[in-house]
């Protein structure tokens, strides 16, 4: 995993933008735009975990989703092995299918109830017309096993598996298609504690095995600080914060991201707090503010960050990039690189 | 050592084979059989479908042989047990062979409108947009005729008769499977798993039948079960008013529609018909009524 | 009416002099629920005790009974489900289980209240929040209309919610989750209860906001001196909050102790294997120690033991008999399990 460092990107994202059109109750006539996704730019390395933390609404799921191709972007580009994903025929969409693959949530929802397990992880296979029936059945019991379940297994149906059983179905129908990029929406936060751990550590074999790239997404700081090899915080569609694991969980420079890291609680009752606590909720995200989108619940707001224009993701040290005005304010004289 | 799931990635699975099996598997049958009236139901259902099969098969008497001896023979008489009508018919024999039309038209019409009704709600509630507006519009104007009057208006247009009476109560019919299947395709088209099946690549076609309908299944089945009753009664009222079968074919309607001016000197020529309809209409909205609990996703534990 | 006869807010536990007494005492408490696959036993010989003030976490998975152990409390089992056994006496109000639904619903929402995990739900669409906060003031204080709406506004003030008296006439979806949640507590604190039931309060919160509503009990609770039964998955949130832990497990209490020993010294494999299969810092680039197998069906649970099948240490003894709840010698923490029982099985 040291390599990534040098790996070159297996997704590029510049300036992608997805938009909402939403209209403020049926009578007022007022409508905006609701800005889900507002320009992000970042890398995948080819064969790393990405992290992608932030609050409900952040839009990290909607980013997930437009980089898996199930939902169109409204501007921006994505390249995926120099690729340009975004604009492709129906054709050439299909093989993109096949080397980006989702896991979603919820298995219970992700799963059609009126299916085995077999027409599950075999579905894949059927539509992008790998093999014939009987190379397709040896596929399916190689996936179970791989994913851990037994092969007797095959013919039941998703409620009759319990909820880790069922992201592990979950997990074999993406791995189906061999792909080489996973984007994992939340696979985890929907699992008790102990099954959550087993999901996590079958992941991780999974990548080391199958050589696969993830896009992580979770609101679990935890778990992407045992997950991730680099971390993205975002914060109403931006992202405010990307930086190496070590990097971020010892030194985070964002307000919003030391804010997160102190509010989580700690299995440790012993444990210094130094709480941030934010003041307010989430802007409304249709009707954001001028400047800083993080200016009406950060403790060091100035008053550019209520000026337009806002600030941008700056690298302020080697691969640590921060979206603030203030970070000197706060953070003190910038580091020697 | 089990600690690492590492080690032994089959343990999730070991833990629970024989766990997950009782609670799961129930058939269909059994858990409607935990509802006494949707058993009574499936029995009045099953009497009807039993004398429609069975009418050629029993020593039954010509239903239309006329024997002016035994005009509105009563109940009971030798050789007619449920008596006589006006031309003296057999009223046991024809009932039972007026259940086959009966049944007959009305299985045929409800198929008609679940079909096309299926169709229009899948494509409406799937790709929304104009074709939504134009499918959905169009029910609206179906459904803004008063029932009767709708398929008076196909008759009148195409002429009495057995077909057309089915054809005019299946177009009445079209509207309640298509807003059916249009509302479950609706919420059905949001969920994860259409979504992850559109993320491997699946067509339009996939997506509406192997995903969306398959979960409709039970709806469809309950409203169209439910839906039967209402077709009896509305293939009967056609025939009553002597639009739906013609003589010397007939149904309960029809039944119902001859004994009417005997109501006070012979009342079994009508009751019995009538009762007839009623049961079995009863006995459909029970069955459907059952299955609807029975198949409901959170009846089961 | 007999609500004036209820004691007024402003006196709490100490000063009446009843500190020393529990003020919850649940004795092998047991709850079934009817299926068609059989009867399952949700909740099953639990024990546990609280004093004014304090603040005990329930901690356990799902299927483990903690939720249903704090609605038997409350006396809200509905049908299928029936408290089969034991007791719950809560103060000087006696056994709970022997009250008719009709004095439960006096002791309800005015010396016990309980908060729920999504607030959404449990709000009222169709009311404003103000009327839904003044509905329990209305009922248990007599309070009049102008009244109950007044201390409404000023009970949103106490949690935090900005210009209340706008937003005691809004209805819930006008408010985000995190106020939803804060109207929630202003509505179980409205009374100023002895005992407050806490089941998942901030689960469905951002952790910023989750930071700021689990603030905001710690002040009522010290204000108000209530005890909280804080009840969830989340072990940071109990190392938080909680002074004494119950480790739940279907259906049983695993291990009860105080909650700087259980974090530091974990007895029962059970907790031991909750706090490995906890991500952190350090566990990165090895393997999770996650629990195998899965929660048990509690229509089907393993002979003996009911971790046996998932646990590392299970011996001989832990399939010939369930260990009971042993309190550890010179200690008040409380282990089931053979590994620290003095005579285990043969």
């Amino acid at each position: 995993m040291t390599q990534t460092q040098t790996a070159k990107p297996i997704l590029q994202v510049r300036d992608l933008k997805r938009y909402f059109d939403v209209s403020d109750g049926l009578l007022s006539g007022k409508s905006g735009k609701l800005r889900a996704v507002d320009g992000i730019t970042f890398d995948i390395r080819a064969g790393e975990t990405l992290g992608l933390v932030g609050e409900s609404g952040c839009g990290k799921s909607t980013l997930g989703r437009v980089l898996a191709r199930l939902m169109p972007a409204t501007s921006g580009e994505v390249l995926f092995k120099d690729t340009d994903i975004l604009h492709l025929d129906r054709r050439r969409l299909l093989a993109l299918r096949a080397d980006i693959q989702s896991v979603f949530q919820d298995p219970s929802a992700s799963l059609n109830p009126r299916m085995t397990a077999f027409s599950l992880i075999e579905e894949p296979l059927v539509i992008q017309k790998v093999g014939n029936s009987r190379t397709r059945r040896a596929k399916v019991m190689d996936l179970l096993q791989t994913v851990g379940l037994r092969a007797e297994f095959a013919d039941r149906y998703p409620h009759e598996f319990s909820g880790g059983q069922r992201q592990r179905i979950g997990i074999a129908r993406a791995l189906a298609l061999d792909p080489k990029l996973l984007i994992l929406d939340e696979p985890v936060s929907a699992l008790d504690v102990s099954i959550q751990a087993q999901i996590i550590n079958l992941l991780a074999e999974l990548q080391d095995r199958l050589d696969l790239t993830y896009l992580f997404i979770s609101h679990d700081l935890s778990v992407i600080q045992h997950a991730a090899d680099r971390i993205a915080v975002m914060y109403m569609g931006q992202i405010v914060e990307l930086a190496e694991n070590e990097e971020f969980y010892a030194n985070p420079q964002h307000p919003y991201s030391m804010a997160l890291l102190s509010a989580l609680p700690l299995p440790d009752p012993h444990a210094a707090r130094n709480r941030i606590l934010l003041q307010g909720d989430l802007p409304d995200p249709a009707n954001l503010p001028e400047g800083c989108r993080f200016q009406s619940r950060c403790a060091h707001v100035t008053d550019k960050c209520r000026m337009a224009p806002e600030p941008q993701l700056e690298e302020t040290s080697s691969g640590h990039f921060v979206r603030c005005w203030n970070l000197e304010k706060i953070h003190g004289p910038k580091r020697p690189q | 050592m089990r600690d690492t799931m590492t080690d032994t990635p089959m343990d999730d699975a070991i833990a629970t084979p024989e766990v997950i099996e009782p609670l799961a598997r129930q058939s269909l049958l059994a858990r409607l059989s935990k509802n006494r009236l949707s058993l009574v139901g499936g029995a009045l259902v099953l009497i009807a479908v039993f004398m429609a099969i069975s009418a050629p098969f029993l020593p039954l008497q010509d239903p239309d042989a006329v024997d002016t001896s035994q005009r509105l023979a009563p109940i009971g008489s030798p050789g007619r047990w449920l008596g006589a009508d006006e031309l003296g018919r057999d009223i046991l024999s024809r009932l039972f062979w007026g259940a086959r039309i009966t049944l007959t038209v009305s299985l045929a019409a409800t198929l008609i409108a679940m079909v096309v009704g299926t169709v229009l709600g899948l494509v409406s509630g799937y790709f929304l947009g104009w074709t939504d507006t134009v499918i959905s519009r169009g029910i609206d104007v179906l459904m803004a005729f008063p029932y009767f009057l709708l398929a008076l208006t196909v008759i009148a247009i195409l002429g009495p008769g057995l077909l057309n009476g089915m054809l005019a109560i299946a177009l009445v019919n079209v509207p309640f499977f298509a807003r059916i299947i249009r509302g479950s395709t609706l919420s059905l088209r949001e969920s994860d798993f259409v979504l992850a099946a559109k993320g491997m690549g699946a067509g339009h076609l996939r997506v509406l039948f192997r995903h969306i309908l398959v979960n409709s299944l039970s709806t469809l089945v309950v409203a169209t079960t439910i839906n039967l009753g209402f077709m009896i009664t509305a293939a009967a009222a056609l025939s009553f008013l002597g639009l739906g079968v013609q003589p010397p074919t007939s149904d309960w309607g029809t039944m119902l529609a001859s004994g009417r001016q005997y109501l006070s000197a012979a009342p079994h020529t009508s009751y019995l018909p009538g009762l007839a309809i009623f049961l079995t209409v009863l006995g459909f909205n029970l069955l459907g009524d059952g299955l609807r609990d029975a198949l409901d996703p959170r009846m089961r534990e | 009416m007999t609500v004036l006869a209820t004691p007024q807010p402003t006196i709490s536990a100490s000063e009446t002099g009843t500190e020393t007494v529990p003020l919850l005492e649940v004795e092998n408490l047991s709850t079934e629920f009817a299926t068609h696959a059989g009867t399952l036993r949700a909740v099953d010989g639990v024990s546990m005790s609280m004093t004014a003030g304090e603040v005990l976490g329930i901690v356990g998975e799902s299927g483990s009974g903690k939720s249903v152990t704090a609605l038997s409390i409350l006396g809200l089992i509905r049908a299928p489900g029936r408290v089969s056994g034991g007791s719950i006496r809560f103060q000087n109000h006696g056994e709970l289980l022997t009250k008719s639904a009709s004095e439960m619903r006096k002791i309800r929402g005015d010396m016990i209240s309980m908060i729920f995990q999504e607030p959404m739900t449990s709000l009222n669409p169709v009311f404003r929040v103000g009327w839904q906060i003044a509905e329990a003031l209305r009922l248990h204080r007599n309070m009049s209309k102008a009244e109950a709406t007044e201390r409404a506004a000023e009970l949103l003030e106490r949690v935090g919610i900005a210009s209340p008296r706008k937003r005691v006439s809004e209805f819930p979806h006008q408010l985000s989750g995190g106020m939803r949640q804060r109207v929630m507590i202003a509505m179980a604190m409205a009374c100023a209860p002895k005992l407050l039931l806490a089941d998942e309060p901030t689960t469905a919160l951002d952790v910023t906001v989750q930071a700021q509503i689990l603030d905001l009990m710690v002040q009522l609770k010290e204000e108000d001196g209530a005890a909280v039964m804080l009840i969830t998955h989340d072990l940071g949130v109990i190392a938080e909050m909680a002074q004494k832990v119950a480790v739940m497990y279907a259906g049983v209490v695993m291990e009860e102790a105080d909650v700087g020993e259980l974090f530091d010294e974990p007895l029962h494999p059970y907790t031991q294997g909750l706090l490995n299969s906890i991500p952190r810092g350090h566990s990165r680039g090895s393997a999770l120690k996650a629990i195998p197998g899965i929660v048990p069906n509690l229509l089907h649970l393993p002979t003996g033991c009911r971790f046996r099948d998932r646990c590392p240490a299970a011996h001989a003894p832990c399939g010939k008999a369930e260990p009971p709840l042993q309190r550890m010698p010179d200690s008040a923490r409380k282990v089931r399990c053979w590994l620290h029982h003095p005579e285990p099985p043969k």
